[in-house]
């Protein structure tokens, strides 16, 4: 799976944002528990 | 801002017609349209020019998975604390399931699949996010037409803080969609 993109808007600046994630944003994102994939939930209530 | 009244004989400037264009009772602030994000945001939208708002998503992600909503604060640091209470249920084939939950680190919104033709879908208003010393609120509904679940799940978020902007991130892989924030005018 390719990197995610960091895309958003910012309105102090009234510019739409759309670049490429850095090593350190990925870390960071790897971190916060977040996964490239995941396997097909046979549960599709939140899991724990 | 004050309605102003134009009586038989006043003149429609210009001016005018576009303050009150841009005035309307639900005034669109911001949007965010992304594909193959981890987490869309949009940073700024909340200040002290309205107290409400009103957000509009619909959302199809890379995996199953689910999706979950932040506010943002200062320029654009997340409010990732355990701080989001939930409330409220969901219901998948008349089922009822409880779904309160408390001292969450973001807002549960759903679960979404891997098929753009069913997205998740939610719309939900905001409460306060902007008011010093007051407790951020939310109304919301989501639709996810995929998995047939309706989730009504009032959130609470237990701090004072001003938030200014917002984002939503998934579980796992990536997100395709939009978020659109209104306000809601105010005198």
């Amino acid at each position: 799976m390719a990197r995610p993109r960091v895309q958003g808007f910012d309105c102090y600046t009234n510019e739409a944002i759309d670049r490429e994630m850095t090593d350190e944003e990925y870390a960071q994102l790897l971190e916060s528990g977040w996964t490239p994939e995941s396997e097909q939930a046979d549960d599709a209530s939140e899991p724990s | 801002m004050a309605i102003k009244t134009f009586t038989a004989g006043s003149v429609l400037t210009a001016s005018d017609t576009n303050t009150f264009l841009a005035n309307a009772g639900l005034v669109y602030i911001a949007e965010t349209t992304f594909s193959g994000a981890a987490n869309p945001f949009i940073n700024g939208c909340f200040s002290s020019t309205y107290q409400n708002y009103r957000i509009l998503i619909s959302i199809s992600p890379s995996t199953t998975t689910n999706l979950r909503f932040r506010l943002r604060y200062g320029t654009s640091t997340t409010e990732n604390g355990l701080v989001y209470d939930r409330f409220g249920f969901s219901v998948v084939s008349g089922v009822l399931t409880n779904e309160t939950t408390t001292n969450e680190t973001s807002w549960w919104l759903g679960d979404m699949y891997n098929t753009t033709q069913t997205p998740l879908v939610a719309h939900f208003d905001l409460f306060n996010p902007n008011i010093a010393n007051v407790h951020t609120n939310s109304l919301s509904m989501t639709w996810s037409s995929n998995s047939g679940r309706m989730l009504i799940a009032p959130i609470r978020v237990e701090t004072n803080t001003q938030y200014t902007g917002c984002e939503l991130y998934g579980d796992s892989g990536t997100l395709t969609g939009s978020m659109r924030v209104y306000g809601y005018r105010q005198a």
